[in-house]
Parts: C-alpha cells; sequence; structure tokens
C-alpha cells in the first residue's frame, strides 16, 4: 500500500514495518507505505489504533522491531540516535497531539524554538516569517502570551506556526484543526496547503474531520485487527 | 548549549521570585558564617589594640568591665565619676603620664569625649583639618562622626540637655568646631573630643555671666546669703556659647580638686611603675586600677564563647539550606521533566534537560556567589570599626 505515486525519491518509505508501543502491549503494522515530494495524505482512524504511534515512528521517536523505515533518505532502524534527532531538529515539521508548548516561553518564541535549535540562520529566517503566519493564523495580537493565557485553539494555531514557520520538506500533523471551528480550521487548513504547495513539501495529517480529510487527495487508515494490533491501509473516501 | 541559555534566561525571567528567593538563601547561607568569622576577628583585634594601647586605667570602684568600656570605648555608664584629684595625684607619681577623661555628654547623639591635651599625642590622633582644641568651648570632630553630623570646622553645634524644662540646670553649651581628626580606625573616630573644661562648662561646674555687681535687672537679685553670696533668680542665665569676649568670665565656684572625671588614662614608664601604682591604689581604695587588656581578654572569652554558639548554628543553617537546595533541585528535575521531553520531541540533542538544569543552577549559584560576596564586602566596609558594636 503506497500513497498516491510521486515522480520524485520517496520521502518516506516504509516496508514490512512493526510498530510496538507500551512494550507490546500494542503493535500496529504498516505492510508499505511511500510518501513523496509534494504528497498530502490524510490518516484516519478509529482512536487507539496508533496514528499517534506512526508519527512518532516517522519522527524517530520510536525506532520500529522489524522491517524498513526510511524518512528522508535516513534509515530508522539503524541510525543512531544523534542522526534521529537532527533528522527531527532539521528536517521535519511536526505538530504532536499534545501541542507542547513551553509554558514560560510566548507565541512568537514557542514559535522560534525549532528553528532555534535548528541554527542562527534558520532562526533568522524564521524571524522574518513570522509576522506573517501570526497573521494568517489570527494571532498577532497574541504574539507574546505565554500558553496558559491562551484559549485551547490559540494554543493549537501557536503550535500550527511553530510547525510551519520553518520551511521543511516533510510535514507531519496530529489533529491540527481539533479545538478550531469550522471557519479557523478551514483558514488553518487554507494555510497549510498553501505551505506545502509552495514548498513541495509532502504531508501527513492526522484527523478524524471528514472536511478536513476530504480536502486533501489521498488516504490511508489505521484499522483495528483485534485487541493491540492494527494495521495501516489505503482508505478511500 | 546557546538554546539553554536562551531558555534558562527567559524562565528565569518568567519566575523570577523563586530564583531569587533561592539564590539570596544561598547567599545568605554562605555569607552569613563568613561575615560572623570575619566581624569576630576584626572584633577582637580591634579590641584587644585599644586595650594594649592603654596600659592601666584608674576609675571609681565597681565594674571593671564598665569601666573600660566606658573610658576606651565610649560606651555609656552608670559609675560614678572620680574627682580630678586623683588624676593630680597619679600624675605626680614619678613615671607615669595620667590623662583625665571625661565621657558623660553628648552633643545631637554623639558622645562628648573631654580629654586632657596629652590625650591626643598618646593615642596618635592629628587634624586633617582645621586644628585641635585650644580653648573652652571648642571641639575636634572624629572623622565618621564629622560626617554623621555635617559639620566642619568654624561649624556650631549644641550640647544635649537632659533638663530641657529645668530652668536651675544648666542649658546646653554651644560649642564650636575647631577642626576634624583624620581617621584613626578606632573609637576616637565616632565621637566628639574637647577639652575637660569644656565638659565642665557643659555640666555648669563653670560659666561665665554678667557681673551681678555692674548691674542687674529687676528681680533678679533675690537676695544676699550670710556668707556673702548673691541669691540669684532662676531667669539669670549663665552664657550658653563661649567666645573670645565671654572667655576671660569663665569661672568655676567650689573646689577644682572635686571636678568630676569619668576615669584616668595612666601609661607608665615600664612595668615596675605600673605595678606599684596598681598596687597601692587598689590596696587603699576606694578608686581602683585595672588593666584594660586583661579586662577585655576577659570579655572576649564570654564573646567568642557566643560566637562558637552562632559559628555551630550558621553551619547548621547552612547544611539546612543545602539540603533545601538539594530537595528543590531534585523536585526542579521533576517538574521539568515534561519540558526536556518537548525539547527531545523538536528534536534537541541528547542529555538537554541537564543542560538546562546545569545552566538554572549555574545562574542561581553565580547569582547566590556574586550577593554572598556582595554582604561580605558590604559588612565589611560597615564594619572597619567593630569596636562600634559595643
Amino acid at each position: 500500500m503506497s500513497a498516491p505515486a510521486s515522480a520524485d525519491p520517496a520521502l518516506v518509505s516504509a516496508r514490512g514495518v512493526e510498530l510496538h508501543q507500551g512494550a507490546g502491549r500494542f503493535v500496529l503494522e504498516v505492510p508499505e507505505l511511500e510518501l513523496g515530494a509534494g504528497d498530502l495524505v490524510g490518516l484516519e482512524g478509529p482512536s487507539g489504533t496508533g496514528k499517534s504511534t506512526l508519527l512518532a515512528a516517522l519522527c524517530g521517536l520510536l525506532v520500529p522491531e522489524s522491517g524498513e523505515l526510511s524518512v528522508l533518505g535516513l534509515d530508522l532502524r539503524r541510525a543512531r540516535t544523534a542522526e534521529r534527532q537532527g533528522l527531527l531538529r532539521e528536517r521535519l515539521s511536526v505538530l504532536f497531539q499534545d501541542l507542547i508548548l513551553l509554558d514560560y516561553l510566548g507565541v512568537s518564541e514557542n514559535a522560534l524554538l525549532p528553528a532555534r535549535l535548528a541554527g542562527p540562520q534558520r532562526l533568522a529566517a524564521a524571524r522574518r516569517e513570522l509576522p506573517d503566519w501570526l497573521e494568517r493564523l489570527g494571532l498577532s495580537a497574541r504574539a507574546s502570551a505565554p500558553p496558559r493565557r491562551l484559549s485551547g485553539g490559540e494554543r493549537q494555531r501557536a503550535a500550527l506556526v511553530r510547525a510551519l514557520l520553518d520551511p521543511r520538506p516533510l510535514v507531519l500533523l496530529d489533529e491540527p484543526t481539533s479545538s478550531l471551528d469550522p471557519v479557523l480550521a478551514e483558514r488553518a487548513l487554507e494555510a497549510l496547503l498553501g505551505c506545502c504547495a509552495a514548498r513541495g513539501a509532502a504531508l501527513l495529517l492526522v484527523s478524524h474531520d471528514p472536511r478536513i480529510l476530504g480536502r486533501l487527495p489521498a488516504r490511508l487508515a489505521t484499522r483495528p485487527l483485534g485487541p493491540g494490533r492494527a494495521r495501516l491501509e489505503r482508505s478511500h473516501p | 548549549m546557546r538554546t539553554e541559555l536562551y531558555l534558562t534566561a527567559r524562565y528565569l525571567r518568567a519566575r523570577p521570585v523563586p530564583a531569587l528567593a533561592l539564590a539570596l538563601s544561598l547567599a545568605l547561607s554562605a555569607a552569613l558564617p563568613l561575615i560572623s568569622s570575619r566581624l569576630a576577628r576584626e572584633f577582637e583585634r580591634a579590641l584587644t589594640e585599644r586595650a594594649r594601647s592603654t596600659p592601666l586605667l584608674a576609675g571609681p570602684a565597681g565594674s571593671r568591665f564598665d569601666l573600660t568600656l566606658a573610658a576606651l570605648y565610649f560606651r555609656s555608664s552608670n559609675l560614678p565619676p572620680v574627682d580630678l584629684a586623683l588624676a593630680e595625684r597619679l600624675g605626680a607619681e614619678p613615671g607615669l603620664l595620667a590623662v583625665g577623661i571625661e565621657t558623660s555628654h553628648r552633643a545631637r547623639g554623639v558622645p562628648i569625649v573631654a580629654v586632657a591635651r596629652e590625650y591626643f599625642d598618646c593615642r596618635g590622633l592629628r587634624a586633617r583639618s582645621g586644628r585641635l582644641p585650644n580653648w573652652v568651648g571648642e571641639c575636634v570632630l572624629g572623622a565618621r562622626a564629622a560626617r554623621r553630623l555635617g559639620l566642619g570646622p568654624g561649624g556650631k553645634l549644641f550640647s544635649d540637655t537632659e533638663h530641657l524644662l529645668d530652668l536651675t540646670k544648666p542649658p546646653a553649651l554651644e560649642l564650636t568646631v575647631s577642626g576634624i581628626l583624620a581617621p584613626s580606625g578606632g573609637p576616637d573616630d565616632e565621637v566628639i573630643l574637647a577639652d575637660l573644661e569644656t565638659a565642665w562648662a557643659i555640666a555648669g561646674l563653670s560659666h561665665a555671666h554678667v557681673d551681678p555687681s555692674a548691674g542687674l535687672a529687676p528681680g533678679q537679685l533675690l537676695g544676699q546669703a550670710p556668707s556673702g553670696d548673691l541669691v540669684l533668680s532662676g531667669a539669670f542665665l549663665p552664657d550658653a556659647s563661649i567666645s573670645a569676649e565671654n572667655r576671660p568670665r569663665f569661672h568655676r565656684h567650689g573646689s577644682a580638686e572635686q571636678l568630676p572625671l569619668t576615669a584616668v588614662l595612666l601609661f607608665p614608664r615600664d612595668a615596675k611603675v605600673a605595678t606599684l601604682i596598681e598596687q597601692r591604689i587598689n590596696a587603699r581604695g576606694p578608686e581602683q586600677i585595672v588593666r584594660p587588656a586583661q579586662v577585655v581578654a576577659e570579655l572576649l572569652a564570654d564573646v567568642l564563647r557566643i560566637k562558637r554558639l552562632a559559628d555551630w548554628l550558621s553551619w547548621l543553617l547552612g547544611a539546612t539550606t543545602l539540603a533545601l537546595a538539594l530537595s528543590i533541585a531534585r523536585l526542579g528535575v521533576e517538574l521539568r521533566a515534561e519540558e526536556a521531553l518537548t525539547l527531545a520531541k523538536l528534536g534537541a540533542g541528547a542529555g538537554v534537560g541537564w543542560r538546562l538544569h546545569a545552566c538554572y543552577w549555574g545562574a542561581i549559584l553565580g547569582a547566590a556567589s556574586l550577593l554572598a560576596a556582595a554582604l561580605y564586602a558590604l559588612a565589611a566596609a560597615l564594619c572597619s570599626d567593630p569596636t562600634r558594636l559595643l
């Protein structure tokens, strides 16, 4: 199973992968997965069937037990920890479901953090882009507010700005619009798709929202196989 | 590491109060034992130095501690005075220099130490500006006293009067500042020094007034005593200031030998003279002679016992603070575990959590060290003359 074919070499390539969570209490099978530059793929599935587990594995935070998993040319089963951290730090745009904003930084500072970790040049470029992104996601007036003073939707948009600000070839988003009202969700999705198109980045977006998933040309799903086991499959709208 | 330093700065800015409290408590824990140790050392040195520079001290019978503290360090005391006659008798002894001292008056709260002229030579005191007092009514200010009073040569100040509403008591006397002493690093810096005649003038034992026989206002002359002395009204006030014009009219009634002194500093030529005079006066009484060095050594023995207890408490406080700091550090690791996880999820290198803690504690300990050094320096500056603590 693969996402729609792309002419470019695969940014993500997985074959016969088994991902174990919680010391083997949950196993996600990924028989096959390929993502190329510019691919826009939605990922759906019931809760607890491994969507976030797959994203964690693609980020290098979870090492597969078996199979082959390569992201942006890095074999994640054999890569050293520092290489996996480098991949995450410099080449992936990620939004985690739990948002993970630092409570002592404002929206702008949180948004700039990945670029700061990637180096001074990336930070300088991100600083230039920041006002535009805050404007697009309606956060200009909240730029210096710490997360504790933000609503749930504002926190989610802040995390989205952080994920998208520094341009990277692979974008992995876990429920980026779950706390947004339909208008804001649409606005965020427009910004996201426009950004991926402009950069030629591949997108894998986890969502339960059919309207969001309907905007993406390809779709994958995690299907439960029984207690503690699920499989990634191609899904058809 | 640059990111960790940045994050630490932001973390401290967002939570300044706990960080400051932690730094301050660590600074105090480190500085207090050092400061108390330094103070005790300086206190002992200054006290001993002063005592050693005064071989013998004659004064009224009573507490030798009170006598020494009053005569050498100018602390208030309730000891009765001794007569000037004692100083004159001791001064007449061969090989013995006797310097009378009177410390019972104050001006604007600062002790007025009235001394015989030789005192300045014995203590090595010299005027930094102006000159030493030559006349009754003049005074010279110790370096710190001059700063405290804000006066210089030519300045004026009144002695404090304890009987403001009692017209039968002498009024406050205006003193003229003749000079400022160079700093000596001892108790002389803190006081106003004047001639003994000035102290007696303040006490009303010598005074000036218009000649009653030259004419009095109606009602001022109440009568004449059988002795022939004139009895004057309380409204007839003596002069409240001393000038070149009225200085010749200053006079005393009664015997000069009974004029009061707080003590007499004694500078014997050698140990033999010292021993002889000490034995003779102490055997005869009622006055006593003490050796200030011995008195101070006894006093310090008590003080040092208390200091040892204070030291022990300081170290206990330090150990408690250290234990608290370690507990806080451990709690910090737990509280910031999520933050470290967040940074790991953003691709920060391995050990980012520990580096953040190291930066935080580096900042806290750095601030605590600076604060401790500042406190130590401040304490050292404030206690350049630790005898002020007496």
